[in-house]
């Protein structure tokens, strides 16, 4: 039957077609499961498997007193589902003035395409406190809430901002024991695999792994921030006072190379970090990432290598005023000296002449190597040797990088020209003979403890770099002679009653911006020294970068070390010795640090009438009515309140009473005078050649004897 | 009425008539389809253990139902259905359903398509029912054609027309699943009952043209495809063509389902074990995308020996439809045949990213009461087509 046999066939044909039908699909089965498989299965993982970070919480810093310092605080960062949002306009009004955003920026983040969730923040603040948070969600808005996460919180302010550096709202840390450290702070952040379903819920017992974060050590520092906030109220008013472009200052344990204090200015905030923070202009730690000519401290250094090789006799005496190096002349820092001085003496006036001499019989040799004793580095070579202490970007220092060395160069080196060292540097070596010889690596952290526990999981322990850097003795010795120069030489103003003060100061020009020479007038000064002198506690250092009323160390930088002194040894609890003894009395206790002015080609009376209302007393040379010179210099500081005004030639005014005074006040004098001072002894003029009232006439020299009591 | 009196006078010899009936049962037809009862339950658990295991005792229930309905259908000799004017009431019947579903308050919808049919705390679908309603129409129309092949305008405009209504009605729910299972059935129906060779070709060829049309329009990205179809319709086609372009609509639903299918390996993850199932990824894994449970959890070993059922099923249907000496019951098992391989190759070939996601259910695998049910009474008729190939009735064509 045709008919059946037809439909018959028909059926097959359906049936076969259907049957290709599935065949396909098994074939495509077969591709997507086994040959397409294992790229499936990856992005099947990768639905199901959530891996959640657990963020560990930042460790907190404290003082070496257990003060916090830095810590973490909860903080929110608000965000949005877009997809509930109703009214982009409206809720970017309603936050924007809670947020502290501009509306337009938020409104853009709520109207943003192809993403449901987004984090309200611009390129600003971005973080909110609880409280503003709490506010935020009072508004009730469709679509906002807050994510948790937690803030930096810098407790001081600005105090030891370059020690601590900061962390930014994204979590990099920038500067500082911040960055120093930021592995340890930061900790190790814990993980959480567990398997999820399609509506972000944890599927029961889908939990594969789970490390719980090593949370942030806490740091314990040797800052103490008691001498720290002194030392920043210190340098703030030094850098007012004087005008300055900046300054630096360093306080350090000579026991064991920790850091008490560090501080520079310029300086920032780093809890606002965003509105005071610049790199380049206020984020460099000075203390140790600058490297500058020390200029006299590293006198220091000099005098030290000699004693340790028995070239110096303090009471040898040298012509000073120049010296003949090569073809150079090299001249002391008032340009002739004090005629024949004691070596001695030269270290008390800093006498440019008494350390190139020191050096000649060094030589070449021993100065190098004890340079590199003090932990400076070879100054043969391009670079210096780092101190190490633990805080980022430090300086090695600059040197000549050949050798042999030109007698020039060793000579300016022997009183700090020519090469460049990094604060923290010059603080560790004279710390070495604060201490007796020992060369310590400098450190700012003291202690890591567990979180939320007193547990010290590490004890920094004092890192001799060398011991016997010099003797025992001879630190002795040197720290006798950087008492005199406290006493009665250029770093008198850094003196502190009861605390006996040895140091050093240092003046150094600054080299032109290009390198080529000297700038003119623009000066670093300096003061490095440390407090008790016989048994010292703290070293400390203080520059101040280009004062603008003064050019000295002894004038600018003194003044406030001795004040940093005076601070830190009492907040240590070092007992002040101000009963006893006459040896300790100065003569000059006045802190009202009045500045000379320039009082030339003006009248005697004008001058007396400005200085009427201080106590400070005149005294006029000659009986003329103009100014023809004056004592102190203009803008040097008044010392023993009062100052001198020459009125005729020096030939015709009688001679001043210079009983009393101390060597450096009457080699001034002497010069104003125009005397070539023959001085012999240490200590306060006892007797003048030409007596007091005396023409001067013709005379162009005059011998003071000197004794080491002052008059009472 | 001869009808009856006929159906009578043969159930005198009851009992001889009832072991020869019994006899000619297709017995693996009813092992294959008590295999996806298996599939389905172990499919269905495997989906909503973790959601609601109410599905699975619903599920079971239903088949308990959809057996009875089954053994139901066998009671009665098939050819009774092509008597009189019974087939074109039924047909009438799931009309008006489908007419009824539209009203608001009457049909609700689901899944964006108004197809469902509440009455008291029992809820259906009448486009399930209107599929089976239009096989027997088909292949009784059909049946009727004197002269073969099928070719003449007015039968044709006929069928066109009995085909059109219900198409056009389920289309506008929308739910083109079922209007293209609508498609299928009465295009393996009229192949089948002989459609001329002639209009076969022109219907495939225009077909092609269509779509292949569309396609090209779609990938040369022409501007006279947006006159041609609608905004959501290209989304549809680019959805198709590139899943990832959507990710949270029918491009997710897709991708979850190839990643879980995928994943699902040459073994398969194991009972309850399928991580996308269970993690709820696969969206509707109780419905349209219960193969991907089903594959995820069994692996390719699994899914095929699923679709091998499938084609043994088919298999076991032709063999029925070319035993039967009559056009009627022949026709009704192409119509049966094109309705579930259709549906089958349609729902597995979306979840497996050869075929656009239309939403349809797996035949007697998917969740459901009103597909599960209609598709048991489906078989039923096969069986009971099976069941009296040589049989004679009282009023042979």
């Amino acid at each position: 039957m045709g008919l059946t046999r037809t439909r018959k066939m028909r059926s097959l044909v359906v049936g076969m077609i259907f049957v290709v039908f599935l065949a396909a699909v098994v074939v495509r089965l077969f591709w997507i499961q086994t040959v397409d498989a294992s790229f499936l299965r990856d992005r099947a993982e990768k639905t199901w498997e959530q891996n959640e970070v657990i963020k560990p919480e930042r460790g907190m810093i404290t003082d070496r007193n257990g003060k916090t310092l830095v810590e973490e605080t909860d903080a929110y960062i608000i965000a949005a589902d877009l997809s509930q949002v109703k009214n982009p306009k409206q809720t970017a009004e309603k936050l924007a003035p809670l947020m502290k955003m501009p509306k337009e920026v938020i409104y853009n983040r709520l109207t943003k395409k192809d993403v449901d969730q987004v984090e309200l923040r611009d390129g600003g603040h971005f973080k909110m406190s609880r409280k503003t948070k709490n506010r935020i969600m009072n508004l009730d808005l469709d679509g906002i809430y807050a994510i948790r996460t937690s803030d930096r919180n810098y407790l001081e302010g600005k105090l030891a901002a370059h020690v601590l550096g900061f962390v930014n709202e994204a979590g990099k840390a920038a500067g500082g024991v911040e960055h120093q450290y930021d592995k340890l702070l930061r900790g190790k952040a814990g993980a959480l695999r567990f398997k999820q379903d399609a509506y972000g819920n944890k599927v029961p017992n889908g939990t594969e792994k789970f490390h719980p974060p090593d949370q942030g050590k806490d740091l314990v520092l040797t800052l103490d921030s008691r001498i720290q906030y002194q030392v920043e109220r210190i340098l703030d008013r030094v850098t007012a006072q004087h005008r300055a472009k900046g300054a630096t200052a360093i306080v350090a344990d000579p026991r064991t190379g920790e850091v008490l204090a560090m501080a520079n200015r310029p300086s920032f905030n780093p809890d606002q970090y965003r509105t005071t923070w610049k790199a380049g202009s206020n984020d460099t730690n000075t203390a140790v990432s600058s490297q500058y000519e020390p200029g006299s401290t590293f006198k220091i250094v000099t005098l030290a290598a000699a004693i340790e090789e028995g070239k110096f006799d303090p009471d040898k005496r040298f012509q000073s005023g120049s010296i003949e190096v090569g073809e150079k002349t090299i001249r002391d820092w008032n340009d002739w000296g004090w005629g024949e001085i004691s070596y001695a003496e030269g270290i008390y006036l800093s006498s440019n002449v008494a350390f190139v001499r020191l050096a000649e019989k060094l030589g070449a040799e021993k100065l190098i190597r004890y340079i590199e004793r003090f932990g400076f580095g070879r100054i043969t070579e391009q670079t210096g040797q780092p101190t190490g202490i633990d805080l980022p970007a430090e300086g090695r220092g600059y040197f000549f990088g050949h050798e042999p060395l030109h007698e020039l160069e060793l000579a300016s080196t022997a009183f700090g020209q020519g090469i460049a060292v990094t604060p923290i540097q010059q603080v560790m070596a004279v710390s070495a003979i604060a201490n007796g010889g020992t060369l310590y690596r400098p450190h700012v952290l003291k202690e890591v403890l567990e979180p939320d526990s007193d547990r010290a999981i590490k004890k920094v322990k004092p890192y001799k770099i060398r011991s016997g850097v010099v003797s025992p003795q001879t630190a002795r010795q040197v720290r006798e002679l950087l008492r005199g120069v406290v006493v009665q030489g250029t770093g008198k103003k850094a003196d502190v009653p009861g605390y006996p003060v040895a140091g050093k100061t240092g003046t150094a020009q600054k080299p032109k911006t290009d390198g080529q020479g000297y700038a003119s007038g623009q000066y670093m000064v300096s003061f490095i020294g440390f407090s008790p002198a016989d048994n010292p506690r703290v070293v400390v250092y203080v520059a101040v970068d280009e004062p603008q009323d003064s050019s000295h160390g002894g004038t600018v930088a003194a003044p406030a070390a001795r004040e940093i002194i005076k601070d830190s040894l009492r907040l240590m609890g070092v007992k002040s010795r101000s009963s006893n003894g006459k040896k300790e009395k100065r003569t000059d206790t006045d802190p009202s640090a009045a500045i000379a002015g320039d009082w030339v080609k003006k009248s005697v009376d004008e001058v007396k009438e400005k200085l009427k209302e201080t106590d400070i007393q005149v005294e006029v040379l000659g009986g003329g009515k103009e100014v023809s010179a004056q004592y102190p210099t203009p803008g040097a500081q008044i010392t023993h309140g009062r100052v001198y005004l020459l009125t005729e030639s020096s030939k015709s005014v009688s001679m001043p009473d210079l009983r009393g005074k101390s060597l450096r006040e009457a080699m001034d004098l002497c010069r104003l005078l125009e005397l070539n001072p023959q001085v012999d002894g240490e200590g306060y003029v006892d007797s003048q050649s030409i007596p007091p009232g005396d023409r001067i006439m013709d005379k162009k020299e005059i011998q003071l004897r000197l004794q080491s009591d002052p008059p009472s | 009425m001869a009808f009856f009196a006929g159906v009578f006078i043969r159930e005198t010899g009851v009992r001889m008539k009832i072991s020869r009936l019994l006899r000619q049962l297709d017995v693996p037809l009813v092992l294959f389809v008590i295999a996806l009862a298996v599939i389905s339950i172990v499919a269905i658990s495997g989906a909503t253990y973790t959601i609601d295991p109410v599905y699975l005792k619903q599920q079971i229930y239903w088949y308990g139902l959809g057996i009875l309905l089954l053994a139901a259908t066998l009671l009665f000799d098939y050819r009774v259905l092509a008597q009189g004017r019974f087939v074109y009431l039924l047909y009438g019947f799931g009309l008006f359903l489908l007419v009824l579903v539209m009203i608001p308050g009457v049909g609700t919808s689901a899944k964006g398509a108004q197809q469902w049919l509440k009455i008291g705390a029992f809820q259906f679908q009448p486009s399930e029912f209107m599929k089976l309603f239009l096989i027997i129409l088909l292949a009784k129309v059909t049946s009727e054609v004197k002269r073969l092949p099928i070719r003449d305008w007015k039968t044709l405009g006929k069928l066109s027309g009995l085909f059109a209504l219900p198409f056009f009605l389920v289309l506008i729910q929308p739910d083109l699943g079922t209007a293209l299972v609508l498609l299928g059935i009465a295009a393996s129906v009229l192949l089948v009952a002989g459609l001329d060779w002639r209009i076969i070709l022109a219907g495939l060829s225009s077909v092609t043209v269509l779509v292949g049309g569309v396609l090209t329009l779609y990938f040369t990205d022409h501007p006279l495809l947006h006159t041609l179809l609608q905004d959501h319709q290209i989304e549809r086609i680019e959805t198709f063509v590139n899943p990832a372009s959507d990710p949270s609509g029918a491009g997710y639903q897709l991708t979850q389902s190839m990643i879980a299918v995928g994943s699902g390996q040459l073994s398969g993850k194991g009972f309850h074990n399928g991580t996308q199932a269970q993690g709820k990824w696969i969206p509707e894994p109780h419905n349209d995308f219960i193969f991907a449970v089903f594959a995820e959890e069994f692996g390719f070993i699994g899914g095929s020996l699923l679709l091998c059922t499938f084609i043994f099923l088919l298999y076991r249907m032709v063999k029925v439809g070319l035993q039967c000496e009559e056009r009627f019951g022949a026709y009704i098992v192409a119509g049966v045949i094109g309705m579930i391989v259709f549906q089958v190759f349609q729902n597995i070939g979306m979840t497996v990213g050869i075929l656009p996601i239309t939403g349809l259910p797996l035949p007697f695998i998917s969740y459901g009461g009103s597909a599960l049910l209609m598709e048991m009474v489906a078989i039923g008729l096969v069986l009971n087509i099976g069941m009296r190939r040589n049989d004679e009735f009282l009023f042979r064509d």
